[in-house]
């Protein structure tokens, strides 16, 4: 029985230990790449909360979470926001946890997102750093991704060229 | 003349020494000299024009063969030489030009003209030396008039283009040798001079006066005939540069309205690329949503569990948590019973108050259900949206690619093209005008004052003629003063006349030829060259077609009009042609193979290997009686001229 005891609080989330800069860099809070990008130069990531759930996702796509060895943390809880990303988060503990009651431990929810997230990470970081340009591979990984999940009967319209184009380089 | 041989000793891309002899028996008189563009073709005939006529020739850049040039040491030096040997009514001629360059360092170069040569071969084998090898060249062959035995086919078309009446008249004046008539007549005037200053001597009174005025009104005619002369060949040279001028402009605004193109283009190319750029913006936007389209199977199952609970009644609780609580606290239920302690009633309510969910996490499991059902529908937007955002940006993509390539097209049209003001040319142009203006009114007033002098000069001598004289030493000077002045009057007017009638002939000629060579079936009907050496083609109305004429009609023109001058003059100058064949249909080509050779004393043909080939060819097979073939080293960058039959 759960008495009528407060949540339980988190303020930060935690992710593995040297995944952090690839997180900065995916977010464009690092190094001198992003430095006056435009267009197709954008760093792919708005903030590295939006990182972390996309991490999460994934791992989600792969169905097991990986726990933490070593954590360090990543960013505040409060960037979070409450109708969009904290509620798949809570989706994804009442998920795995078959149940509701997890919901009134915000540690258990950020402790299975993080997991889930460990396991996504590698594939995220792989698609998206790697040689073409960040923004371009994560929105083919991602219209890819959605072809896999809800196949369209016009799927080969939705086949874009993702040749990444010289043309499209901007002067820095 | 006729063609015996040309040597080309390090000439422009010919390396060391390359001969060819042409063919010079009556019939077999066709020489043909093959190569592919850039193996030297034109280089041939401007050695041959270099050789006979010097710097007059458009020779632009470095003349002496580059790798001759490479391999003289510092401090040496290293000669280009041309000979031509020709003959010339049964003598036989070799003109020799030489160029030495001194190397002085490994860049710089001075360049000595050494003094043109032509030798004369006598029968008897004896060399002799021509002491005015200029005039002498002159005189068989005149530099103005050489351009129209040697041509570069490519040019050829100038010729009947407008503004080249002066260059007609030219050349038909110096192939027709009407400059002999000319001297004729200044040296009958001469003559005639001479014997009225013998005649002075025995004159008196009244005859004296007469004869002062004639000479007086002589000289007078003299000099506005040398102004009329000066006053047309400065009206041509403005005319000419009239019309560089307007072609110039031309060039220059249709430059600018590219550049002005060009500034639109990049002006919207801008925009699309801004376009693009908010395009990824939005795309970037959706992507970062786009973890939650990935969620949906597990969102699905959540709400699938809230669900569950929900028809199960345990959220939300039918019964709230503080509700309960307040019951059991009062001990009285709503409707007014008491809930004693330890009773059944007591019991069921504090079960229920362990199934109750804390009030805090019922809010958020309320909000959390909500929101995952709305976000069921996001689910589905977002690839969507992503979808349609990137179709824009290739649509947009597309755009910018295609203004691209418009872009670079107009970069490669702007460039070489000289970029002048147009103010400065129009303002030259302004000048050119009004000078033209100017002299066409100075050549109209000359003309006028010289039919006045004439008519003037014409009393007189007829004054002279009659008057009174009485010794007989006197009369005799008169009479062969008379004669004299009237043959000079009387070459004057021929002048004019045979310059007409010698049109006529070349026109006939030049018909019959124009005839042959073009297709049977044209609307072409007639050739006609007017007073002022306007060259013409009519209709079958009798109007002139020249617009029509496609460059290979206008060649065939110009070839006809120079054949059929040569025709008329009896010349014998060998008909040299630079890629004569290169814009003309295939049946032109077979006329023209067919009758060229007949036109002409001797001809070479400088020609690429598509340009004549099967039924051409063969037409002209049997004439042909010396061919050679250029050949360009790629590893040396030098041509050499290799015999082939």
């Amino acid at each position: 029985m759960v008495t009528k005891a407060t949540i339980a609080k988190r303020d930060r989330i935690f992710v593995e230990k040297g995944q952090i800069d690839a997180y900065r860099e995916m977010a464009g809070t690092t190094g001198t790449r992003w430095k006056k990008a435009k267009g197709a130069d954008l760093p792919p990531f708005e903030d590295l909360k939006d990182v972390f759930l996309m991490a999460t996702c994934l791992g989600l796509r792969a169905g097991r979470p990986t726990p933490l060895k070593n954590r360090q943390e990543l960013a505040r809880i409060g960037y979070f926001k409450e109708h969009a990303d904290l509620a798949v988060l809570r989706a994804i503990a009442i998920a795995e946890t078959r149940g509701v009651e997890v919901l009134a431990d915000e540690n258990k929810v950020f402790k299975i997102a993080e997991e889930y997230a460990n396991t996504g990470f590698t594939e995220l970081r792989r698609r998206v750093l790697g040689p073409g340009r960040p923004l371009v591979d994560l929105t083919s990984f991602l219209l890819e991704e959605y072809e896999h999940l809800f196949p369209t009967s016009q799927s080969q319209e939705n086949q874009f060229e993702f040749i990444d184009n010289q043309t499209e380089h901007h002067e820095p | 003349m006729k063609l015996d041989s040309l040597t080309l000793t390090n000439f422009r891309q010919f390396y060391g020494d390359q001969t060819v002899k042409f063919a010079r028996d009556s019939t077999r008189n066709v020489t043909i000299i093959c190569g592919v563009n850039g193996a030297g073709k034109t280089t041939l005939l401007t050695a041959l024009s270099w050789c006979l006529y010097g710097q007059d020739i458009n020779a632009s850049g470095e003349l002496i063969n580059k790798r001759a040039l490479s391999e003289t040491p510092v401090g040496f030096s290293v000669e280009m030489k041309v000979q031509a040997m020709f003959f010339h009514e049964t003598e036989r001629y070799s003109a020799t030009r030489v160029l030495r360059a001194d190397k002085i360092s490994e860049k710089e170069w001075s360049h000595r003209e050494l003094p043109f040569s032509v030798t004369r071969i006598r029968t008897d084998g004896q060399f002799q030396t021509v002491h005015n090898p200029m005039g002498i060249i002159e005189s068989i062959l005149p530099s103005s008039v050489s351009p129209y035995f040697f041509f570069d086919g490519e040019k050829i078309d100038q010729f009947t283009r407008p503004s080249h009446e002066e260059e007609v008249k030219y050349a038909v004046k110096q192939v027709l040798k009407i400059e002999l008539l000319e001297r004729a007549r200044a040296h009958l005037a001469a003559v005639s001079k001479e014997y009225r200053q013998e005649l002075a001597k025995h004159a008196s009174g009244e005859f004296t006066t007469l004869l002062d005025k004639q000479g007086r009104l002589q000289d007078q005619l003299e000099k506005q005939r040398n102004s009329l002369e000066t006053y047309q060949k400065e009206k041509t040279t403005a005319e000419r540069q009239l019309s560089d001028i307007d072609e110039r402009l031309a060039q220059v605004s249709a430059a600018r309205e590219l550049s002005q193109k060009r500034a639109q283009m990049e002006a919207t190319l801008k925009a699309k690329e801004n376009e693009r750029d908010r395009l990824w913006e939005s795309i970037k936007e959706w992507d970062n949503r786009g973890f939650i389209p990935l969620a949906r199977p597990t969102i699905e199952k959540a709400v699938a569990i809230l669900d569950e609970k929900r028809e199960r009644g345990e959220i939300p609780p039918g019964i709230r948590e503080q509700f309960v609580q307040d019951l059991l606290s009062r001990k009285r239920c709503i409707c007014g019973r008491p809930i004693g302690e330890g009773s059944n009633e007591q019991i069921e309510l504090t079960r229920l108050l362990g199934e109750t969910i804390p009030s805090e996490l019922e809010n958020i499991v309320i909000q959390t259900a909500g929101d995952l059902r709305s976000l069921n529908a996001t689910c589905v937007a977002i690839p969507e949206e992503i979808r349609s955002a990137m179709r824009r940006k290739v649509g947009v993509d597309d755009e910018i690619e295609e203004i691209q390539q418009k872009l670079d097209d107009i970069s490669r049209s702007l460039e070489g093209s000289e970029l002048e003001k147009v103010s400065d040319l129009e303002r030259k142009r302004r000048e050119c005008s009004g000078e033209i203006v100017r002299l066409a009114g100075d050549v109209g007033r000359t003309e006028t004052l010289m039919e006045q002098l004439r008519i003037q000069l014409q009393e007189v001598e007829s004054g002279i003629s009659k008057a009174e004289v009485h010794a007989k030493q006197a009369k005799k000077l008169q009479r062969r003063f008379t004669l004299s002045s009237k043959a000079a009057d009387a070459v004057d007017a021929i002048c004019d006349v045979f310059a007409a009638d010698m049109r006529q002939q070349i026109r006939k000629e030049a018909k019959s030829i124009f005839d042959t060579l073009i297709w049977k079936d044209s609307q072409f009907q007639d050739i006609s060259i007017s007073d002022d050496y306007h060259l013409e083609v009519l209709d079958r109305w009798g109007l002139p077609a020249r617009r029509e004429l496609s460059a290979g009609e206008r060649q065939v023109l110009s070839l006809a009009f120079i054949s059929g001058m040569s025709k008329v003059t009896g010349e014998e100058a060998p008909l040299v042609m630079d890629t004569p064949f290169g814009r003309l249909s295939s049946q032109h080509r077979e006329n023209i193979a067919t009758y060229i050779p007949e036109i002409t004393k001797q001809l070479v043909l400088l020609i690429t290997d598509e340009e004549l080939h099967s039924t051409a060819r063969a037409n002209l097979e049997p004439r042909i009686d010396a061919e050679y073939e250029l050949v360009f080293d790629q590893s040396t960058g030098c041509s050499s001229i290799r015999s082939v039959r």
